[in-house]
């Protein structure tokens, strides 16, 4: 959904609620993917969108177009998430009898040098498995594999989007990845125990 | 920079396989929620100006108590002459020397 964004924000400081439903659409898909990639567990997805937006109204005052407003948005969106990750403080304690018969022949199958594209039912058991070991991860850690790895994005976009240092995202990725790949090995020593 | 082991890498480029669960547009009804409460709260709110308010009002009630205090205590303190120390040594004076 396309908008004349200045306009929509000159309306919503008068206080038109036509133009806040506006909004809300417009950015409803990229908030909506930052939360579901970063939800904590027993949080309702809608319930963290409208605490999102609800900030977002508060704060519309302090924006002042230094960047462009979706990384505003973005920063925003980031940093309620990594709090609500922050807040749930016990981490799930990952176990081999927890994988699933789905999950436990994606780590079989991922093991062999195998180059084929995963059947909907082998994607799925990835992404639960991956996110089985992004779960022991800090929250800024996690925020960084999902962005830079799965994402695809560049630095400089995790930079914008965050509004964290270039330095501190490369120290926070190094670690990330580090930590992912141990995580990865005792799974798979406790697959094959 | 560290790279992930291949068969993570593996496992990730399979994950994304996954169907992105995002949803393109909000629920029914999500966006009529969200900015009338958003409205009820700004309306609610104090305004940018009442932080600055509410600290003068306070400053102005300091200085209008602190006036009144020294104005107070101005009127009870004596007025200290050679003449009325004490009420004894201000009679004898007046009768010895008048």
């Amino acid at each position: 959904m396309d908008i004349d964004l200045a306009d929509c924000l000159a309306r919503i400081r008068q206080q038109d609620e036509a133009a806040a439903r506006a909004l809300v659409e417009h950015l409803y898909p990229a908030v909506s993917k930052i939360v579901r990639a970063n939800l904590p567990r027993r949080a309702a997805v809608e319930d963290l969108m409208q605490d999102i937006f609800l900030k977002i109204f508060s704060h519309l005052d302090q924006f002042r177009g230094s960047v462009p407003f979706e990384h505003w948005v973005s920063r925003i969106a980031v940093n309620h998430c990594i709090n609500a990750l922050r807040a749930q403080r016990v981490r799930p304690e990952w176990r081999m009898a927890d994988l699933s018969e789905e999950q436990a022949d994606v780590i079989e199958a991922i093991a062999t040098d195998d180059t084929r594209d995963p059947h909907p039912g082998e994607a799925l058991g990835a992404r639960e498995l991956l996110e089985k070991l992004l779960a022991q991860l800090t929250p800024r850690e996690r925020m960084l594999i999902q962005l830079l790895e799965l994402e695809d994005r560049t630095i400089e976009e995790v930079r914008q989007r965050t509004g964290w240092s270039a330095v501190g995202v490369r120290v926070s990725v190094f670690r990330a990845r580090k930590k992912l790949n141990r995580l990865y090995q005792e799974m798979k020593e406790q697959g094959k125990a | 920079m560290n790279q992930l082991d291949p068969e993570l890498k593996r496992l990730i480029r399979w994950a994304r396989r996954h169907a992105d669960p995002s949803a393109a547009a909000p629920p029914f009804g999500f966006a009529v929620r969200v900015a009338a409460q958003a409205r009820a709260e700004l309306l609610t709110a104090e305004p940018p100006w009442g932080h600055r308010l509410r600290w003068g009002a306070a400053l102005l009630s300091l200085f209008v108590v602190g006036g009144g205090l020294a104005l107070w205590s101005g009127q009870r303190a004596p007025t200290n002459n050679a003449y009325n120390v004490t009420p004894a040594y201000y009679l004898a004076a007046r009768s010895i020397a008048p």
